[in-house]
Formats: C-alpha cells, structure tokens, sequence
C-alpha cells in the first residue's frame, strides 16, 4: 500500500489515467444507440414522379433535350462498333437456376469483372419504379462504381479540379456500361432484364441501392457506402432472373453520423444541403435536397467547370479505402459516443478544412 | 507479490496502457503516412507523442518514492 501522500496520489493519477483509457475503447467499441435498421424509411404515400424526363425538366436546366440514343457503343479489337442495346429479344431457351445463392454470386462475380467496386441485389420495390413505366421485373441488381480517392480529395490545382469533376461526370457512362453488359447477359440466359442508367432510367438508383444494402442516405443526399463513402456511381439492372437478396438487417451508422455533422451544410457553396433533422418529403423521409439550388451551381453553362463535388469532399466518409479508414467506420458505426469522438479527431486531423469553390473559367469555352 | 521485476502491480497497468496506446499511434502513423495522407499523420505523430510522452514521465517521475541504495550509498 503506498506510504505517503503523493505515492498515493501517483496511484490514484496512474490508475484513472488507465482505466480512463480503457473506459474510452470500451465506450467505442461496444453498440449501443443504434438504429434498428438502415433501410430507407416511408411515412404515408410516396409520390412518384412520371419519368425521368420531368425529373430534368422541373430542373429548368434549358440544354437539356432528354435521351436519344439507347444504344451503347464500344470499340472492339479491330476498331468495329460493337453495339449493347438498352432492350432487345430474351433469348428463348432458359437457363435452369438450381441454386439460387450460387447464381446471385456468379452474378456479383461478373459485375465485379466488369468493373464494378460495390454490387447488392434486393428485391425491386414498385414504389422506386417512375409511376409511367410499365416496369414489372422482381428483382433489382445495384452496381456501384467508385470514384479514385485521389479525385475526390480537394484539388487546389484547376486543372487536377476540372480533371476530376470531368471524371465525376464521365462515371455515370461507365456505370450503365456495367449495367448494359450485366443486363445483356441476362437476357442470353433466357431471363428479361433492363438496365438503368442516367436519364435512362426507369427507377429511382438511390433507394433502390439502399434496398440493396451497399448504405445509406447521406445529409447530402448521397448514397453513403461504408467502403467508399460518397463517392459512388451507381446503376441498376432489373430482372426476373431468381436471385438471392442482400439481406439489410441494421444500420451502419451513417445516418446516425449525418445527424451530427453539417459539413456540408457548411461547406455546400450553393447553401442546397438542409441543416437539422432530416423531413418528410413526398412520403420519404430524408434530408431534402434543394435541387434548384444545386443543380444551378453544378451546371454552370458552357463557360465554366464548377469545381462541385464540395459535399463529396468534405464528406467525413470521403476517405481512402485502407485499414486506418476501414477501422474508422467501423468505429463510426458503434454508438453515438463513438461518432462524436470521430467526427472530433477527424477535424483535428486536418479533414475538415475549407474547400475552394470557385468555379474554373473555362480558356476553351465555346 | 507487490513487485514484480521491480514494478509494483498499478504501474504495470500503466506501462501495459502506454505500450498499446504507443502501438496504436505507430499503427496509425504508418498507414497514413503510406496512404499518402501527411497532415493527418504529422497530427498524429504529434498528439500521440505529446500523451505518451506525458504519460511516460507520469510513470518513471510523478511521485515515484527513492528507493534506498539506488540513489545514495548504504551506510554502515
């Protein structure tokens, strides 16, 4: 037993000091304060919208003249178009699906050789179909491609910025290549199937990926991944193929996170991203995004890039797809304490800084 | 069993805590560094150094009673 009073004081600071430590790791480390589910959560009807055409057109952007060619093409080994159609004939003799699961993962295998980072299967929920499509398929397919973390830090450089917003751009292509594939090799299996792309798309990709289990919605209306963050490009494939879903039984914890941080809000140059809880609107609740507002700022004409991908960038979950980042969201996903004492170190770390958002004059403007 | 290798039970506590808490701050300095991330390692690097190194003079100074024969000579 210590002797003296300051050999007892040594004890008492060594010992809270330690069990300080420990108390710390165990409040990380053990769930508590969590959601029961991540899923995207409905209160009432959910109004669809008819297509996506009135989806870009409620958007006023006046350069918009809608989808044209639904064909995508790609050069083969001797320089000849090969064509992949958006639609076309099943072919006639089905393929016998045994095992369900095996083929869910031989599906997930050649999305993931064709390109894909992130893929998740759930069943198609007719509330995520645009109201006008005669859409009946069973099942959703959600590949998601992500973004190099490298084009999705801030780039202080113009040219490194217009490089990477041009990227952003060109990966809602890539995805519905992957899709247009996918979907292509469905039908030679004998099932029909669909892909669903950009303004080709005959249902609503967030939700649907939600369903999917590949995250959650963001304050940014982003699909969150715990993998990559924002930063993901998604497209879908709906079929009758049997497939086995990815079952989404909780949450990881990104929602619970966005309710804390305002990052974006802050950062956000067109003040589109809403602060405080997130609302009911058209029968879903969520953080609603004011698109005028956004869709304005990213548009800027002919005459500019404009540098946006700031929610993207600022986004805490916006990080290299390492162990350091993987141990971070899984901390992130424990309880609400562990959340708070992220989002604190990662400001600390350096994380949170500004980012520049001014748009970059284009030299070569038409 | 109050001493063992000349620590007495509540300072291996302490050690054991500095040892993993060093380990974990070598663990993220290295991946950060590797990923290319300086700031976020060079922060690191200096949060970590500044507990541990607060934490290694708790343990080898604060309070720590002299212990006959090691600081002076025997008397006879």
């Amino acid at each position: 037993m210590p002797e003296t009073s300051k050999e007892r004081k040594r004890v008492i600071i060594i010992l809270g000091g330690s069990l300080a430590f420990i108390a710390l790791w165990g409040l990380m480390l053990i769930p508590w304060g969590n959601k029961e589910s991540g899923a995207y959560l409905t209160q009432g009807e959910v109004y669809q919208a008819g297509s996506p055409d009135q989806v870009f057109n409620a958007l006023m952007v006046p350069e918009y003249t809608g989808p044209t060619d639904k064909t995508f093409v790609y050069k083969g080994i001797c320089n000849e178009d090969i064509r992949v159609p958006l639609e076309a004939p099943v072919n006639q003799v089905k393929r016998v699906i045994n095992d369900r699961r095996s083929q869910s993962e031989e599906i997930k295998t050649l999305a993931r050789s064709l390109g894909a980072d992130i893929v998740g299967i759930c069943e198609l929920n007719p509330k995520w179909k645009f109201s006008g499509v005669p859409l009946n398929h069973k099942y959703a397919i959600a590949v998601g491609e992500a973004l190099p973390y490298s084009f999705c830090r801030e780039q202080k450089d113009d040219v490194k910025a217009m490089i990477s917003t041009k990227s952003a751009l060109d990966f809602y292509r890539q995805g519905g290549k992957i899709a247009l594939f996918l979907a292509d090799t469905i039908r030679e299996m004998g099932y029909p199937a669909r892909a669903h792309y950009e303004s080709w798309s005959q249902v609503l990709t967030v939700p649907v990926t939600v369903d999917a289990g590949l995250g959650e919605v963001g304050r940014n209306s982003l699909l969150i991944t715990p993998e990559y963050g924002p930063r993901c490009r998604f497209a879908i494939v709906t079929t009758d193929l049997p497939l086995e879903t990815d079952k989404k039984t909780k949450s990881s914890g990104i929602t619970e996170f966005c309710e804390i941080c305002d990052r974006c809000v802050t950062t956000c140059p067109a003040k589109a991203i809403p602060a405080g809880g997130p609302t009911v609107t058209r029968g879903v609740v969520k953080w609603q995004l004011d698109l005028d507002k956004c869709f304005k700022y990213w548009y800027q004409g002919s005459n500019a890039w404009s540098r946006c991908m700031v929610c993207m960038t600022a986004c805490p979950w916006n990080k290299a797809d390492n162990v350091l980042h993987k141990v971070g969201s899984f901390l992130a996903s424990r309880s609400p304490f562990s959340r708070w004492v992220i989002l604190k170190v990662d400001g600390i770390l350096g994380y949170g800084e500004k980012v520049d958002t001014t748009p970059i004059i284009r030299t070569s403007s038409k | 069993m109050e001493r063992i290798l000349r620590l007495k039970w509540y300072e291996w506590i302490g050690w054991l805590v500095n040892i993993v808490m060093a380990a974990m701050a070598a663990i993220f300095v290295t991946l950060s560094f590797l990923g290319e991330e300086l700031r976020a390692a060079l922060m690191g690097l200096g949060i970590a150094a500044t507990f541990i190194a607060a934490w290694t003079w708790v343990l080898l100074f604060y309070g720590k009673p002299r212990e006959a024969g090691l600081n002076h000579k025997p008397q006879d």
